[in-house]
């Protein structure tokens, strides 16, 4: 019999990316290239394999500068590990919050509790990312995305997200230039809502 | 190949601070974040504001292309293009159609820019209404309640005094009907190509501080008026090594009996339809 040492318990962090400058630029380029495109789905790099999307996210975009708001589910299993890598504040109320993880639209705060910024400086408003994969809050919808990004002639068309989550997108995009910007991170690609977009709900 | 510096010469901390920037500066079109610009390794007023933005953007797959007025070969461009080679080892090129990012000082490439490439801007002055209002605090509330009724006043300004309105270059721009924004001191005959344009636009100025962009197929309009439309220079000459009518030309004094002689600013464009078999003007 040995009884485990207290400290030996696993208290191991996961790793972060094996190479921090390539992966966290290719990461970026992809998050610009969604927000660049809105309803685009793009692909993100097979480097970032294990870290999930939320993660990599985090890893490439938070540090010291960004008060970060996640929900129950990914702070249960992801607050240390961000804390440790990306030495990121994490606070408790939304719309203190420079960037929001959230693991599924079951889990989204209404969005009207992130803080979208303020008429003299719209960019100091949050960015909100979801993971699409994680628990659905209603039936997917069929959307029709306008605007910046967005060829006049090909409207872009996703089959995603309850139809509460795009009214609030809606509404959120109303208060342009203020409002918040959203990145659906998911297995069949990332995907940019920045606050211009303009909504069409099916 | 980087050996002394990290990858792109940046540190890590400062891209991810650019690179939050551009992405909120991408989501309010025409809106300028600012932010923590550093020293460079050259001084402001040299393309410190691009070549932070290019920095935070750049990856080894990247092939990058930096030009100075339209030419390839200028000191600025040659400078910034081996910057990147020696603290980032990317591969560098001076055809439009091949580059993946392309860094600019005051032009806009001739040659149609394709979806997925990224424009660089170096940017001296972002404000469009620093001349009419120097006050930062003011031109803020400008911004923020859409108020550029100085900006119309200063056109037709123009159009009282020289029958016309004389900006050539740096033409204020309406970015996706909100902001004012300034193009950079491009002139105004490569306005066009800034609206619906299918490649991402940053602009990046150092010693101001301010980064902004223009999303791909943005509309993006010259500010005009109805009875005196934007309207673009015109040649008589064409140029005289390939003998376009289409390009920018610059005019180039040749001696001190007033002989001049017009080339293509675009030295890319130039070079390639010489090499296609182009003529120039006699």
């Amino acid at each position: 019999m040995s009884a485990a040492a207290p400290w030996a318990e696993d208290r191991t962090i996961a790793p972060g990316f094996a190479d921090p400058v390539g992966t966290t630029q290719a990461v970026f380029r992809t998050v610009l290239d969604a927000l660049a495109n809105p309803g685009l789905a793009v692909r993100p790099p097979a480097a970032i394999a294990p870290v999930p999307a939320l993660a990599a996210v985090a890893l490439t975009l938070c540090d010291l500068d960004t008060p970060v708001w996640l929900d129950e589910s990914v702070a249960a299993r992801w607050a240390g590990y961000l804390k440790f890598h990306c030495g990121c504040p994490l606070v408790a109320a939304p719309q203190e919050a420079a960037f929001a993880m959230v693991d599924g639209f079951a889990r989204l705060p209404p969005l009207a509790r992130f803080f979208p910024g303020e008429p003299a400086f719209p960019d100091t408003a949050a960015t909100v990312v979801v993971d699409v994969d994680g628990p659905p809050a209603g039936p997917d919808v069929s959307v029709r995305l306008t605007g910046p990004g967005v060829p006049e002639a090909e409207p872009r068309v996703l089959a995603l997200g309850p139809a509460a989550f795009w009214e609030q997108v809606q509404a959120n995009g109303a208060a342009f230039p203020l409002g918040v910007d959203l990145l659906l991170v998911g297995r069949a690609g990332w995907i940019g809502l920045p606050r211009t977009v303009a909504v069409e709900i099916a | 190949m980087t050996a002394g510096y990290n990858f792109a010469y940046l540190d890590e901390q400062t891209k991810r601070m650019i690179r939050r920037a551009i992405l909120k500066a991408v989501a309010v079109p025409g809106y300028q974040v600012p932010f923590a610009s550093r020293e460079m390794p050259l001084p402001f007023g040299w393309g410190t504001g691009g070549i932070q933005v290019t920095a935070s953007i750049l990856g080894h797959a990247d092939i990058l292309k930096v030009i100075d007025q339209g030419a390839d070969d200028t000191t600025n461009a040659v400078s910034i293009r081996r910057f990147f080679a020696r603290v980032a080892g990317v591969a560098t090129t001076t055809r439009t159609a091949a580059a993946t990012i392309i860094q600019t000082r005051h032009r806009i490439p001739e040659t149609p820019l394709r979806a997925g490439q990224i424009m660089v801007f170096q940017v001296p002055i972002p404000e469009p209404l620093r001349w009419l209002e120097p006050r930062e605090s003011e031109n803020r509330k400008s911004h923020a309640m859409a108020d550029y009724g100085a900006m119309h006043v200063k056109l037709y300004e123009d159009i009282v005094r020289y029958g016309q309105i004389a900006t050539s270059y740096d033409y204020p721009v309406r970015v996706a009907g909100r902001y004012l924004m300034a193009p950079s001191p491009i002139p105004k005959f490569d306005n066009p190509k800034l609206d619906r344009s299918p490649a991402l636009m940053l602009f990046g100025a150092g010693r101001e501080k301010r980064i902004y962009a223009i999303p791909p197929h943005t509309p993006v309009v010259s500010l005009d008026f109805e009875d005196h439309p934007f309207s673009l220079q015109r040649w008589t000459e064409a140029c005289s090594q390939c003998g376009d009518t289409a390009s920018f030309l610059d005019e180039i004094l040749l001696d001190d009996q007033g002989n001049r002689r017009f080339v293509c600013s675009d030295t890319d464009h130039c070079a390639a339809r010489q090499a296609a078999g182009a003529g120039g003007a006699p």
